[in-house]
């Protein structure tokens, strides 16, 4: 069974065509980079993907479910997209332990260990408002990895990131990815993208295409 | 986030300022004082318009205040988890429906809550100004009526705001469902001919608790002593259906809202 299978999606926002057409399978344990230029439609493409929105035309299955059919969601799914936070009065900790009491299947040592794995303290008591951006991303991370997810979905993951952030980040993907989850990555980095993944795509106006399939990559 | 603590000390206060408020009118009473009056007319209580315009200040505030109150408080319930962490919390649930459901459980407990201490906070007051209690069945389902009718007349507004606030801004969302809220009191404040203002008041959600405006039986009880006329036909049953019709359709839009709302930001 593949991980990720789309057919024909198709999303139309006010006449304008963000996603045209899209098929698309991908497997499990392998890594997967999307680039392309900004509202090329990553994003929304991983929107889609996660249930977030609901596609004009066409279907997307993960792990074989129909998203917004047979599942609102895809059910084990870690993720980071853009311009989203989290609660700014409480600290990193406590944002995780109210996400991670969602499911409830972790225990309070596994948001722990999440977060020690990113890099950041688990006893810190500085509230999230206060985390420079940097510390924000690995929180998200840290979130994103904590339950152990199937499928994790990143937008820009390394954003914010500095160098040592940036190769923690590449480390626990690949740890990830040993793990038999099956990662999708969206980045402006190509070198994020040419080091990490086993398959890549280019992303432009709404279409996908490989790379390396005639389509300029830059 | 709610402040839990900051809304139930707002509770205690409006249960001891609208008591005192109503204290001599009910402890003057010639005859039938009792504390199901003061629960009654504390936080419950609108004229009846006779003149063509009736605009009572007090009672206004006491029956306004305390709902326009809540309904700010958790005006941002929904929007908080949605517009902060939408993602990371909508991904984690079954499905959005479960999630919707989840958040209107935990908005009703808090509204029970709320108003079951401003209840009880009117009883207290009662009892330690040596108020008599007429009947401790009629104390209790004057009571439970009161607090259920307003639970239920403030969760369709809450709901309201919510779901608008997924699409408009949450303050503008606000902003239009209180001057919504405050216009549908107009049935209370201008006089028109009695069967159309019967009608406007059995039909209209915000006076639904006004509880001395009922014929219910045991209620004319306590309220007849105080020449109050009733709206004919106006009951409690009435009142839970209405307001029962009400809850259902915001319950049924809010799903259809939460199952086909996107999360999307402008980049694309």
């Amino acid at each position: 069974m593949m991980a990720v299978e789309i057919y024909h999606l198709t999303k139309i926002i006010k006449g304008k065509t963000i996603l045209d057409d899209i098929t698309l399978e991908l497997e499990r344990g392998k890594i997967y980079g999307f680039f392309g230029k900004n509202a090329s439609g990553k994003t929304m493409l991983f929107r889609a993907i996660c249930g977030l929105i609901k596609p004009t035309r066409g279907e997307v299955r993960v792990f074989g479910k129909r998203i917004g059919v047979d599942v609102s969601f895809p059910e084990s799914l870690g993720l980071i997209i853009e311009n989203v936070g989290f609660w700014e009065q409480w600290t990193g900790f406590q944002n995780l332990k109210f996400l991670a009491s969602i499911k409830n299947i972790i225990t309070d040592e596994d948001i722990r260990a999440a977060i020690r794995r990113v890099g950041l303290d688990p006893d810190d008591k500085r509230i999230y408002g206060k985390y420079s951006l940097g510390m924000k991303q690995r929180l998200g991370i840290a979130q994103a990895i904590m339950e152990k997810p199937q499928l994790i979905v990143l937008d820009e993951p390394t954003n914010s990131l500095d160098e040592e952030g940036v190769g923690l980040v590449r480390n626990i993907l690949l740890e990830e990815k040993g793990r038999g989850a099956t990662i999708l990555i969206a980045s402006h980095i190509k070198e994020d993208i040419d080091l990490l993944c086993d398959e890549k795509f280019k992303v432009e106006a709404g279409r996908i295409y490989p790379a390396g399939s005639g389509v300029k990559d830059e | 986030m709610i402040k839990k603590v900051s809304v139930f000390i707002t509770a205690v206060v409006i249960g001891v300022l609208s008591s005192l408020i109503r204290l001599d009118f009910i402890t003057n009473l010639a005859e039938g004082a009792s504390i199901e009056l003061l629960v009654m007319f504390a936080a419950n209580f609108l004229p009846y318009p006779e003149e063509k315009i009736t605009f009572e200040l007090i009672s206004s505030l006491t029956y306004i205040a305390p709902k326009l109150y809540i309904l700010i408080a958790f005006g941002n319930f929904f929007y908080d988890d949605f517009r902060i962490s939408s993602v990371y919390v909508f991904t984690r649930k079954d499905n959005r429906v479960k999630w919707f459901l989840d958040k209107l459980f935990h908005i009703l407990k808090y509204l029970v809550l709320y108003f079951a201490i401003i209840t009880t906070v009117n009883i207290i007051i009662g009892f330690a100004n040596n108020l008599p209690v007429a009947s401790i069945q009629g104390l209790l389902l004057i009571s439970s009526i009161c607090i259920l009718l307003n639970v239920t007349v403030t969760l369709v507004f809450v709901l309201l705001i919510n779901v608008l606030s997924l699409y408009i801004s949450c303050e503008m969302s606000l902003f239009l469902t209180l001057l919504a809220y405050v216009f549908a009191h107009l049935p209370a404040i201008v006089k028109l001919s009695d069967p159309v203002q019967h009608l406007l008041i059995k039909l209209n959600p915000v006076l639904q608790p006004v509880l001395p405006w009922h014929d219910d039986g045991f209620l004319l009880d306590y309220i007849q002593p105080l020449d109050i006329l009733a709206v004919p036909g106006f009951n409690v049953y009435w009142s839970f259906l209405v307001l029962g019709a009400y809850l259902v359709l915001a319950v049924f839009v809010g799903i259809r809202v939460i199952k086909t709302v996107e999360i999307t930001d402008r980049n694309y």
